[in-house]
């Protein structure tokens, strides 16, 4: 599984786009091995939360499979996750 | 509303309040602007989709991937014309379908679109919601536009409702394990906005409003389209016409096409699957009541 922190900057339904530091953005769906729901995702984009997002590919599509998020500290960026929803 | 009119569009003389072509901040009611209509709850509203003017751009779709974040599916060349979506899915809410007419070709090329046939698809927002009565969570709703809307948090991907949609639009996703399809942007209707969709079409082939509007306005267009020489030209979905078949009354998004339903992929006589729930349990008994007299007339044969 590979990892990436960022910004979300905007969801829909299971669907979020995040923003690295470098500046790309990467779409994700929300697997439903994740355990969090679609509905927790809008308070992550209106805060701008930053994440680091575990993810793989997926070949049929143009975007990724989330499988966990990690919110990281507002203050403390970079410096340890709290742990928000993992498979 | 006003009188000034684009195409042939109504459009509000708010326009003359906005001069500049970039904006800062949401503008209230922003579909009076765009669409000619404003948005309000208890409502009904729906597409006109006038195939004869659309150019098969695929604004739309690129529209509706946009704002509703959905990833490119389908991927790899399909080797079905131009068309490299192929089909509606749980990640693609329009298709703009490429129809090659290939009995007219090559020895006679008429003008426009003669040998094309171009068809911007995307859920009917049915009045009678086939995939709403087979939703046993209660996810698939009308919401106050009148409009069908998988609510994400309720469905349990059982996938009932995709068999029930007789158009083959509701799918489910496999990544998510959730149904999913056009919300006719409910989040944007709320907020005052025209569908994305039909926001970006530049023929305007895609007209959002209210139904009855529409109806009128398709109506209208149907009449001139017979006057000036397309007696193919007819409605798919408005009121107990075609498409609007076997209870389902009519379709909120419907159709002016020019050639039979099934060269669009649409089926000709749509019907809702709840309708076939009496006869199938009646025809089901009766079958186990033929079987239950021929294993007696057996068994009481043999003693
Ligand atoms: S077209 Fe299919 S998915 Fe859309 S409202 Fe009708 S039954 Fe439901
Ligand atoms: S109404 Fe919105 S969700 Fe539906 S096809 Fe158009 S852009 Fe997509």
């Amino acid at each position: 599984m590979k990892r990436v922190e960022g910004t979300v900057l905007f969801t829909q339904e299971s669907r979020f786009m995040l923003e690295t530091d470098a500046g790309e953005r990467h779409l994700f769906i929300l697997s439903h091995k994740a355990s969090a729901e679609a509905q927790q995702l809008p308070p992550l984009q209106h805060r701008q939360a930053r994440v680091r997002v575990t993810y793989d590919n997926d070949p049929a599509i143009i975007g990724y499979a989330a499988h966990a998020i990690d919110v990281l500290p507002e203050q403390r960026r970079g410096q340890g996750a709290r742990q928000w929803a993992r498979q | 509303m006003g009188a000034a009119m684009i195409a042939g569009l109504p459009l509000s003389n708010r326009v003359r309040d906005y001069p500049e072509s970039e904006f800062r901040h949401p503008l209230p009611h922003e579909a009076e602007l765009t669409a000619g209509v404003r948005i309000e709850p208890g409502r009904s509203y729906g597409f006109f989709t006038d195939t004869t003017v659309c150019i098969g751009c695929k604004a739309c779709e690129v529209a509706c991937k946009e704002w509703n974040n959905l990833p490119a599916d389908n991927l790899g060349l399909t080797g079905d014309s131009y068309d490299n979506t192929g089909h509606l899915s749980a990640n693609t809410w329009r298709h703009v379908a490429f129809i090659e007419q290939m009995a007219d070709r090559p020895t006679e090329m008429r003008p426009f679109q003669s040998n094309w046939l171009m068809m911007s698809d995307v859920c009917k927002h049915c009045h009678n919601p086939p995939c709403m009565e087979a939703c046993p969570t209660g996810a698939l709703f009308k919401t106050e536009f009148d409009t069908v809307v998988v609510q994400q948090d309720i469905c349990n991907g059982c996938g009932y409702c995709v068999p029930a949609c007789p158009f083959g639009v509701v799918d489910l996703n496999p990544l998510d394990g959730k149904a999913h399809k056009c919300t006719l942007c409910y989040d944007r209707l709320k907020g005052g906005l025209e569908p994305a969709c039909a926001k970006s079409c530049p023929t305007d082939s895609i007209q959002f409003g209210e139904v009855a509007d529409l109806q009128q306005r398709a109506a209208k267009r149907l009449e001139h389209l017979h006057a000036v020489g397309v007696p193919s030209a007819y409605l798919y979905g408005a009121p107990d016409g075609p498409g609007a078949t076997g209870g389902l009354k009519y379709l909120n998004a419907f159709f002016l096409l020019t050639d039979r339903p099934e060269v669009y992929n649409l089926p000709e006589a749509p019907t809702r699957p709840s309708d076939r729930v009496a006869p199938s349990l009646l025809s089901g008994l009766a079958a186990v009541a033929g079987l239950a007299v021929a294993a007696v007339a057996l068994f009481s044969r043999r003693d």
